[in-house]
């Protein structure tokens, strides 16, 4: 019906413009209305500043193309390819990759494989998406990029940090009363060392697009454009902090480390719903409290409601998630710090239950750069709606604490799918020679909520419905095939696609307490008196009789004197005290079943070289298939038992030896795929644009001899 | 038509009537902010909001596209093709609105136009007036057509007949006020033309340039004075009275340059609160 009124609207409005314009002395009349007035200069403008551009490029063409021929030569002369686009497909397992190309339900990558080759690619170690994404953008082994793992420790005070950004304070800042003004930027400095492959092509002139490979926060600054991904943190400086609305429980975090959520109470009265989202800490005021921004959710009609918020009315539905919404907290009244947010309405009625995504930086109005150039996430919302900016932008801890469901997660993790498609066909689009590169990184958190559905002794589900989701993990497979589909339509031959994982998936049954194991064996010592499990971040040890204690999934640090600020271990003797925990713990077996739960333990000079080996853990685990550090060791409490059952939603992981979890690659062109590893796709990518292989990458080309040809 | 003019006039008269002594640019400027405001609500309502936000972020965005992808010479032209067919779209949706204001629009700006487009004579000053007769009745009563002037007002010149526009001009001079009806005889037919002749110019003051004949948008855009029949010899009576002069800040624009301005900018102050998309 309103279309049908528009287009009459627009049809009167046509005849009446053209019989005014057509009248002699009307032209001052046909203006109508500073609606009107204002699309037609608007567009006046528009159109004028495309054509004053456009005009310009042509004419600046051949002196920029001369300009950059006395600069750097013909950067594509050398080509062996026109552009290269990397797929990432984070934590594809090549066991079910296989399977489903043989059973024909991946058509695309079973083409790609039989026209194009295909590999089980070698990965990091240990198998994290930071640690392997950072080798793959460096080509280097992780003694040269200085990621190891998500969380490492500041060794003199022995608090957890980023492992891969370090964000500085204002160095200087002015007290005047209760306020504090900054004289300074505060600094986001990466961690990541090495220079990636798309910085090596940018210097030879070569464009890229490189899009949420994980660690580029912040980002790169090279010659082309890149949205970060992993580490981006959230509006409060997280990892990522769901909130959850309810009337019902206890108030509380449920926080474990830098991700998890916060439970906020309610006020109800009557049909009105009040709470607040909490914020970031107002550093410009002092003792930084919290910034809180109230709202409140009346009821509507059908089970709906209406979140009122900054001035806004948004429609909650039941079941279903909100479009992005965009919230402001206000530090001294006037700054706005910026960020957006999804609402998912579980219940109104009593006990309401209301749930909102982590606070995620907003891309057009980003309160730091999460893009290069710094417009270029501006852009890509502009041009295709708000998106998900945060590192680690699915959920899984609330689907972990049951705060959403196994399909209000799925649908969380597909729209940040169909959103990273956008901008990945996009830059396709934008970038007819050079490097494309994109990360999804749906299969990898897929796998790690729904992997439990598809293995038969998983724990976590050992009385529960196996069928309902079983076909989550073979169907998101089937999804990526056809993105690959996708992809490789619109490609031509002087393209060349390479489809990759970082690493696979395996399940994650039984948890091993490393922590709880150095107790046992007389390397680690709590304080008197405390718990099992205790305090996170190692706040019960007794660092004057501790030796060795685990943080991070990677593995054991020693408490070397004069590294680690209450180190009592000889720097002399730790060495051989790290080959003998190694040695002590590859075998270890579960007494429940007697399965091998510890593959290889590895002293870290036995696994990495380069200038920043001495960051590493000083052992490195690689646990066998079905094992994994135990939640309390990650964060650094100390467990009751070495071993236990894994019964999170939280029921796949790679975190084993790399040997046993390899990932996937495709590629259209033939490659010589002897011993492939994720190493090697830098130095080829570098390969196919003639570009030298710099002394520092480890890695090699996968190209054939004859591969020009 | 010539109801709904006489309607209008009358009301606006009737609107006007208090600001009559005021200086007529300020008058003006307060009518476009009246306009401008009334308008942009009116376009909230009438517009596709949604389409307009999502077609102006597009266009952003492509003018962006055209910064950061500025490599390649081929992308750069897609992104102004883009632009285009954005700017398209964006005029598209700005076509109903402009369906529902072009109407209301239109009679307010011709009201206007009585008040502000021309400005009475001033004693000692002349003016050419022209009547146009239909082609049909060119050859049977262009010999016949002549003047007759109100009090105060002096035929300066004898007729000049342009055969190729079918008219007849005068230049007719005023010697006092007036404020009354140049009659026209044509054949057998007596027809009238008001005619406004004042010391004071400076005020606020209807001045009918044209009486209209009987097409919709002649009558439309002069609605001082009602048109004249079909069968009528005469096709219009034009008085060139000179441009009123309305200087902003003593910057001398068109009247409908000042509306123009001051409405939009109206509606640029006011969208950030009534929450429109233009």
């Amino acid at each position: 019906m309103m279309a049908a009124i528009r287009v009459t609207l627009t049809a009167i409005a046509l005849w009446a413009l053209g019989r005014l314009l057509a009248h002699e002395t009307a032209v001052q009349e046909a203006y109508i209305g500073p609606g009107a007035g204002i699309a037609l200069l608007g567009s006046f403008f528009a159109v004028f500043s495309a054509f004053l551009s456009a005009f310009f490029f042509v004419l600046s063409w051949p002196v920029r193309m001369v300009w950059r021929g006395l600069r750097g030569g013909r950067p594509y002369a050398a080509a062996k390819a026109k552009k290269v686009v990397v797929l990432g497909l984070d934590g594809l397992e090549p066991t079910l990759t296989e399977q489903l190309m043989d059973a024909g339900r991946l058509p695309n990558l079973a083409k790609l494989r039989d026209h194009g080759v295909y590999a089980r690619l070698g990965t990091t170690c240990p198998p994290l998406s930071p640690v392997a994404w950072s080798s793959f953008s460096t080509g280097t082994n992780p003694g040269k990029h200085n990621i190891y793992d998500f969380i490492s420790r500041h060794a003199p005070t022995y608090r957890p940090t980023q492992s891969s950004v370090h964000v500085r304070d204002s160095r200087r800042k002015l007290k005047i009363g209760p306020v504090i003004i900054p004289l300074s930027r505060p600094q986001v400095c990466g961690l990541r060392k090495s220079k990636p492959f798309w910085n090596v092509l940018g210097e030879s002139g070569i464009f890229s697009a490189v899009l949420r490979v994980p660690i580029t926060f912040p980002p790169d600054r090279f010659r082309g454009v890149q949205l970060s991904a992993m580490c981006v943190p959230d509006l409060r400086g997280t990892h990522g902090m769901f909130s959850y609305f309810t009337e019902n429980g206890g108030t509380g975090d449920t926080t474990d480390g830098e991700v998890g959520g916060d439970l906020i109470p309610i006020e109800r009265t009557g049909d009105t719903v009040r709470s607040f989202l909490r914020g970031p800490p107002n550093t410009l005021v002092a003792g930084e409290p919290e910034m809180r921004l109230p709202f409140k959710v009346t009821r509507g009609r059908n089970g709906s409601a209406t979140l009122h918020i900054n001035g806004q009315k948004v429609t909650l539905e039941p079941g279903r998630y909100t479009d992005w919404v965009a919230i402001h907290f206000r530090t001294l009244g006037v700054i706005k710090i910026r960020g957006i947010c999804r609402f998912f309405l579980k219940r109104f009625d009593s006990p309401f239950e209301l749930y909102c995504t982590p606070i995620q930086i907003d891309p057009e109005k980003p309160i730091m750069p999460i893009s290069h150039p710094n417009n270029y996430s501006r852009y890509l919302a502009r041009l295709q709606g708000t998106f998900s900016t945060l590192g680690l932008a699915e959920d899984t801890w609330s689907l972990s604490e049951r705060r959403l469901d196994e399909d209000a997660f799925l649908t969380q993790a597909y729209n940040i799918h169909a959103e990273r498609e956008e901008m990945f066909f996009d830059a396709l689009k934008r970038v007819p020679r050079g490097v494309v590169v994109c990360v999804f990184d749906g299969p990898d958190r897929i796998q790690h909520m729904f992997w439990r559905y598809i293995d038969e002794r998983h724990p976590a589900l050992r009385n529960g419905d196996r069928e309902r989701h079983r076909n989550v993990i073979p169907d998101m497979y089937e999804k990526m095939d056809d993105l690959v589909g996708r992809t490789v339509e619109t490609l031509d031959d002087d393209t060349v696609l390479f489809v990759m994982s970082d690493h696979g998936f395996k399940p994650f049954r039984r948890c091993v307490d490393l922590n709880a194991w150095l107790l046992d064996n007389d390397y680690l010592a709590l304080k008197e008196g405390a718990r099992r499990p205790g305090t996170s971040y190692l706040a019960d040890m007794d660092w004057s009789r501790t030796k060795a204690y685990a943080l991070g999934l990677a593995g054991i640090f020693l408490n070397v004197e004069g590294r680690e600020g209450q180190g009592i271990v000889p720097a002399r003797d730790a060495e051989a005290l790290a080959r003998e925990i190694a040695a002590k713990l590859t075998g270890l077996r579960d007494p429940e079943n007697n399965e091998v739960a510890i593959h290889e333990a590895m002293p870290r000079e036995t696994v990495y070289h380069g200038p920043y080996v001495s960051s590493a853990p000083d052992i490195i685990i690689g646990y066998n298939v079905g094992y994994r550090i135990s939640w309390d060791a990650v964060i650094g409490k100390c467990g009751p038992e070495v071993f236990c059952d894994n019964l999170k939603a939280w029921s796949g992981d790679h975190c084993i030896h790399p040997d046993l979890v390899p990932g996937v690659l495709f590629c259209n062109r033939k490659l010589d795929l002897t011993d492939p590893n994720i190493i090697d796709l830098a130095p080829t990518t570098l390969d196919l644009f003639g570009v030298r292989k710099p002394a520092y990458m480890d890695g090699k080309t996968l190209l054939c001899a004859d591969a020009s040809n | 038509m010539n109801r709904i003019n006489a309607i209008l006039t009358w009301i606006s008269d009737i609107a006007l009537a208090p600001v009559q002594s005021w200086s007529p640019a300020v008058v003006l400027v307060l009518l476009s902010v009246v306009a401008g405001f009334v308008m942009t609500v009116v376009f909230r309502y009438s517009s596709d909001q949604q389409g307009l936000k999502r077609v102006a972020r597009l266009t952003k965005a492509q003018l962006m596209c055209l910064r950061i992808f500025k490599e390649d010479l081929g992308v750069a032209l897609r992104c102004q093709r883009d632009i285009l067919k954005s700017i398209g779209r964006r005029l598209w949706l700005s076509l109903p609105p402009m369906a529902v204001l072009i109407i209301p629009f239109l009679l307010i700006l011709t009201q206007l136009s009585l008040r502000y487009e021309k400005r009475p004579i001033r004693p000692g000053e002349s003016v050419i007036l022209a009547v146009e007769l239909s082609p049909d009745a060119w050859s049977d009563v262009s010999g016949d057509v002549s003047i007759q002037v109100p009090a105060g007002v002096v035929i300066e010149t004898p007729p000049l007949r342009d055969a190729g526009e079918h008219t007849v001009y005068w230049r007719v001079g005023l010697r006092d006020p007036v404020a009354g009806q140049v009659i026209v005889h044509a054949g057998f037919y007596a027809l009238q033309k008001s005619f406004v002749g004042v010391d004071e110019t400076d005020r606020l003051t209807t001045v009918s340039a044209r009486r209209p004949g009987s097409g919709f948008f002649d009558r439309l855009l002069y609605p001082g004075e009602p048109g004249f029949a079909d069968d009528s010899p005469v096709m219009s009576i034009d008085i060139r009275y000179p441009a009123r002069s309305t200087p902003i800040f003593g910057v001398d624009i068109p009247w409908w340059g000042t509306f123009f301005i001051v409405s939009m900018l109206t509606a640029i102050c006011v969208r950030p609160f009534l929450k429109v998309q233009f």
